[in-house]
């Protein structure tokens, strides 16, 4: 074995620390810092809400940015309407003879507690709708749609094809719901009943 | 030395060193072999797949070597292969020599390296087959790091009957560091495993977890024992004081605290809170940075560590040089404009590699150089010693190919990210990582030669006369042919 | 710092400080977000084929060059009233004298006024005799004459009758209406006018700050109703068809949710509006083309030429050669290159998973937290 494959494995001694203390600065400074950084994550952090993303820096900011209440409920009316399509039509335009229109519908744009009326309980018989007269029966959904719902529907028919009558609110439904109950009737509506508790303008 | 060693209260002798180092012997030297092994296919995948940037259709036909797989391997490889296994051995010994005991219960070492090793070859295979989880930075399959869990706890409970085995002596910061790499690894890795793999959180709030993960395993995991590394190391050698305890605890407890939080994209899909205030704990990087590199610096004041004699030294040196790069790179992240340009391209990869190769691996090549002729005792015969001079060439030389490409070149992508169109990007971004294949070729070399010279080591002195000289000669025949008995 | 065990307990509480901040926290924040986008719409996990793709993407490692983070840029406010509230006084001190003086702001008052002292009238007429308010009749009497005055001042200039009628949200009787200069009866195009009637009181430079005051103003005490709208100035990935920024919720219901590291391929969190874009109700329209583009660069990346740096995935298809004049089967896609065979090719059931889930990867519906951004910056534009 030569000397130069060999190795010299004489130990080092264990290391030790030495015992400098550390300048005050770096902790003052570190304590600035941390106040400082502090702060800033304070003006920043948009109160650790988690729907507050880069670039929008509040919650208030992109509370702002989402769609308002009326355009949520009228999106919900929407997807509501899918029921109501096969008969009133995408359109709104009803079929003659049988299922009446909505779009421009003196019913739909008129007092909001009678046309509520109509979809919580239905309506059978002979009906005249922007002077035309239509005779079918409507199935009524009272019992199974709550009052946003119904609220959320009304909203969408008074609003889309040119319609432009005000949102119905919850309150209105469950105002017609206590109403109906009042009057003692029950089951769907002709024209006639209708008209008593309910009356046109 | 002896000035540190509380007189009054041993309740057990110090070990010689001769004692401690042949208490070790067969369990570290298990873990450094592993690792020589593991380094090796880390750095050949890395090869393979950056080969795919140049030629897209290379190797392209057979599903286990597509790119993506290819890239968990090699992360696994180095992470857990060669990181775990070098760090895990080189724990064992700084604690025991530390503490001045012999290492206790080396037979569950040895269980849990064997352990470790397996796990890490069922990753390895169950990544071939496609079954990463989906976290870059983090491919374990869960029953991967089932395994591993349990290797590294076997490990770790030597470690520790070894470090409470004495009581009263006054502690050197490398032990914290060890310590804390201990604690740190199975509350990184099960939080990993339960909140990502084994029972998933809801797929939001995987994009926090799997950050916090990925960069604590970095940050604290591999940070804590490449600086307990440094930290005895380089003292020791240069035979002076370190600096200052007062500094050394101070970055220590920072490192700990912020570790977790740093380097968050800023255009991450994450709340703005979470963001801001992973700048925030980047900007507080700053303190580690200086805590670490003023302490030593001030150890090694007027001697030069890259141009020592020293080859354990020499490898220190770029070491710390490559952790304190990497910091500053982290603290830059703080900046907001720094983070938004170099964010998505190369740059976060590269720093990852400069810490992995640069840091890491040079801190355990250095250490391994020095801990592992002297683990044989006093008649050591390593005939590749005088080779081992070129894996800190080529790993300094590819580390600083990496970095600087990573760094230098990034900017470029990171502009096109935002400015041109799509076409111009792909070419941009590949420019980096086309001359990063010149780094990643040299650590392919560094690992070659490191895995022969622990080969020769191993065969010289533990089965010299019954092993195939054959083998030692093709490791490397010139010094062999000088060295024959 | 010599005592073992505090170091231990040390460590323990230094990493449960980070834990806490970025595992615990975030954890439990998401696993209060709910998939309600309000309006009864909610977020839809991936179901089927998309989620069989979403273990595709995953096991291959396309998130090492594919990342899923649309980013934000910068960006002004566009303020758009959509109807005034009631007090004129407050909205012109609102909205700003800028606008406040405009025809159709003015115009809008004046309608309102209008319908006001209708809705009075009638109020009284509908009265027995004896209770009338003459007093009231009058005023309202004498509303109407200036105020008809004041809205038939500004000539028949229909676009801004019909949109100061549009965003002054007022009922006329038909009658009325003619007396007003609007058309008694509206066509659709007219109805279309009305309701899609806006009024701009920014330019889309301001902003939050400039106009946080304005909003909440304008929220709390003027009782208009307004739309805001941020549009992009420097919005990068707007380019790569993104619509929008990624946010959390994008990735409420993955499995794995693959952010992904680095772009050397584009982001890809938008690839669904690319391959099968939305038509005007928002349903995705699939094509067939656009299907087998995307199989074929899948299947060879650089079938077209393209300067693209992906790995072909040829191991996700079936694949025959096909001679020069031989038709291909129905599901057969046919490549043909410059140079080399013709090949008909038939995905996997992983490459049409993976197809499903990039159509599921999308930035083209507005989240109540994350907008679309309104003009997309045009790649071509200087």
């Amino acid at each position: 074995m030569s000397e130069k494959a060999k190795l010299n494995v004489s130990e080092h001694a264990e290391p030790a620390a030495g015992n400098t203390q550390m300048p005050v600065s770096v902790m003052v400074v570190l304590t600035l810092l941390g106040y400082i950084g502090c702060y800033k994550v304070d003006n920043l952090n948009a109160n650790f809400a988690s729907n507050v993303h880069a670039p929008f820096g509040s919650p208030e900011e992109v509370a702002s940015l989402a769609p308002s209440e009326e355009e949520l409920v009228f999106s919900q009316g929407k997807q509501l309407y899918a029921n109501c399509q096969g008969c009133h039509q995408p359109n709104g335009g009803g079929t003659p003879g049988t299922f009446p229109p909505l779009a421009g519908s003196e019913w739909v744009l008129g007092d909001p507690q009678r046309i509520a009326a109509v979809v919580l309980n239905g309506l059978g018989g002979e009906v005249v709708v922007s002077g035309k007269t239509y005779n079918n029966q409507m199935t009524p959904v009272g019992e199974t749609w709550t009052d946003e719902q119904v609220a959320a529907v009304l909203t969408f028919i008074r609003k889309e094809w040119g319609n432009n009558a005000g949102r119905v609110l919850p309150e209105e439904i469950a105002q017609t719901r206590a109403k109906t109950a009042e009057s003692g009737h029950s089951g769907p509506w002709t024209q006639e009943t209708l008209n008593t508790t309910f009356p046109a303008e | 030395m002896s000035e540190n060693t509380d007189n009054n209260a041993t309740q057990a002798s110090e070990a010689k060193p001769e004692a401690i180092n042949a208490s070790c012997r067969l369990p570290v030297l298990f873990l450094f072999f592993s690792a020589a092994v593991w380094v090796v296919q880390a750095s050949a995948a890395g090869v393979l797949g950056s080969l795919k940037l140049h030629v897209p259709g290379f190797l392209a036909d057979c599903p286990y070597l597509t790119y993506g797989r290819m890239q968990a391997g090699v992360w696994v490889a180095f992470l857990f292969g060669f990181a775990g296994n070098a760090g895990l051995g080189l724990t064992l010994w700084m604690l025991s020599r530390l503490r001045g005991m012999e290492l206790a219960r080396p037979g569950f070492v040895m269980a849990g390296a064997i352990m470790w090793n397996v796990g890490v070859t069922a990753a390895m295979v169950g990544i071939t087959m496609g079954d990463q989880p989906g976290i870059a930075g983090y491919e374990l399959p869960a029953y991967a790091s089932r395994v591993l869990l349990i290797g590294q706890a076997l490990i770790a409970f030597s470690a520790i009957l070894t470090y409470f085995s004495r009581r009263h002596k006054q502690l050197y910061p490398s032990s914290w560091y060890l310590i804390a790499s201990l604690v740190a690894f199975p509350w990184i890795v099960g939080t990993a495993h339960w909140l990502l793999v084994e029972t998933p959180v809801r797929g939001a709030a995987q994009i926090p977890v799997a950050h916090w993960a990925v960069t604590s395993l970095q940050q604290i995991w591999l940070g804590t024992i490449g600086l307990a590394a440094l930290i005895y190391f380089i003292p020791k050698i240069t035979q002076r004081e370190l600096y200052s305890r007062q500094w050394a605890a101070f970055g220590f407890w920072l490192l700990l605290i912020l570790g977790g939080w740093v380097n968050l994209n800023s255009g991450s899909p994450l709340p703005v809170w979470s963001i801001k205030l992973s700048q925030f704990a980047s900007m507080l990087f700053v303190f580690v940075l200086v805590a670490v590199g003023w302490n030593l610096c001030q150890t090694v004041k007027g001697v030069p560590l890259i141009g020592s004699e020293d080859l354990t030294l020499k490898f220190m040196g770029v070491s710390l040089a490559s952790w304190l790069v990497v910091a500053l790179y982290t603290v830059g992240n703080s900046m907001a404009e720094w983070n938004g340009l170099l964010q998505f391209t190369y740059a976060g990869t590269a720093m990852r590699q400069l810490f992995a190769w640069g840091f890491f691996a040079m801190a355990m090549f250095g250490a391994i150089y020095y801990v592992a002729p002297r683990l044989f005792g006093g008649e050591v015969d390593w005939a590749c010693s005088g080779t081992y001079k070129w894996v800190f060439y080529l790993t300094a030389v590819g580390a600083a190919v990496v970095g600087l490409a990573g760094l230098g070149l990034s900017y470029g992508h990171g502009d096109a990210l935002t400015n041109v169109e799509t076409l111009e990007v792909s070419k941009k971004a590949l420019m980096p990582m086309r001359i990063a294949f010149m780094g990643e070729l040299a650590f392919l070399g560094a690992s070659l030669i490191f895995l022969c010279s622990m080969a020769c080591l191993l065969f010289r002195n533990c089965c010299g006369e019954c092993s195939p000289m054959s083998l030692i000669r093709q490791c490397c025949p010139a010094k062999v042919e000088g060295g024959a008995e | 710092m010599n005592k073992s065990p505090w170091i231990f307990l040390g460590v323990l509480f230094a990493l449960s400080l980070s834990w806490w901040g970025m595992v615990y926290g975030p954890a439990s924040q998401v696993n209060n977000l709910s998939a309600d986008l309000g309006g009864g719409d909610t977020l839809k996990p991936r179901v089927g084929l998309a989620k069989q793709g979403e273990q595709v993407y995953r096991e291959n490692g396309c998130y090492y060059c594919h990342t899923r983070a649309a980013t934000g840029g910068t960006f002004g406010y566009k303020i758009q009233i959509t109807q005034l509230g009631d007090d004129q006084k407050i909205n012109e001190e609102v909205v700003g004298l800028d606008y406040s003086t405009q025809t159709v702001f003015k115009k809008a008052y004046a309608y309102k006024a209008v319908a006001k002292a209708v809705d009075s009238l009638k109020a009284e007429q509908g009265k027995k005799a004896e209770e009338r308010d003459e007093a009231k009749i009058g005023d309202a009497n004498a509303t109407l004459i200036s105020a008809k005055a004041k809205a038939g001042a500004h000539g028949d200039d229909m676009e801004v009758n019909l949109k100061a009628y549009g965003i002054s949200g007022v009922n006329f009787e038909p009658d009325m209406r003619a007396q007003l200069g609007l058309p008694a009866e509206m066509n659709e195009e007219q109805q279309a006018a009305v309701a899609g009637a806006r009024f701009d009181i920014t330019d889309g430079t301001q902003k939050w700050s400039d106009i946080e005051s304005t909003v909440r103003r304008l929220k709390d005490k003027a009782g208009a109703q307004f739309k805001l709208q941020p549009v992009a100035k420097e919005w990068p990935d707007v380019q790569g068809g993104a619509g929008r920024q990624s946010v959390l919720r994008d990735f409420l219901f993955d499995a794995h949710a693959m952010v992904g590291v680095m772009r050397v391929g584009p982001d890809l969190s938008s690839q669904g509006s690319k391959i099968a874009p939305l038509d005007k109700d928002g349903v995705p329209i699939n094509t067939r083309e656009a299907d087998n583009k995307f199989y074929k660069h899948l299947y060879d990346p650089q079938w077209e030429g393209e300067s693209s740096h992906m790995p072909p995935f040829r191991y996700l298809f079936r694949e025959r050669p096909l001679e020069k004049d031989v038709l291909a089967g129905p599901r057969e896609i046919v490549i043909e290159k410059e140079g080399s065979s013709r090949v008909a090719i038939i995905p996997t059931a992983k490459a049409r998973a993976l197809l499903a889930y990039m159509k599921s990867l999308r930035t083209d519906k507005s989240l109540p937290e994350a907008p679309l951004v309104n003009q997309p910056k045009q790649a071509s534009a200087e």
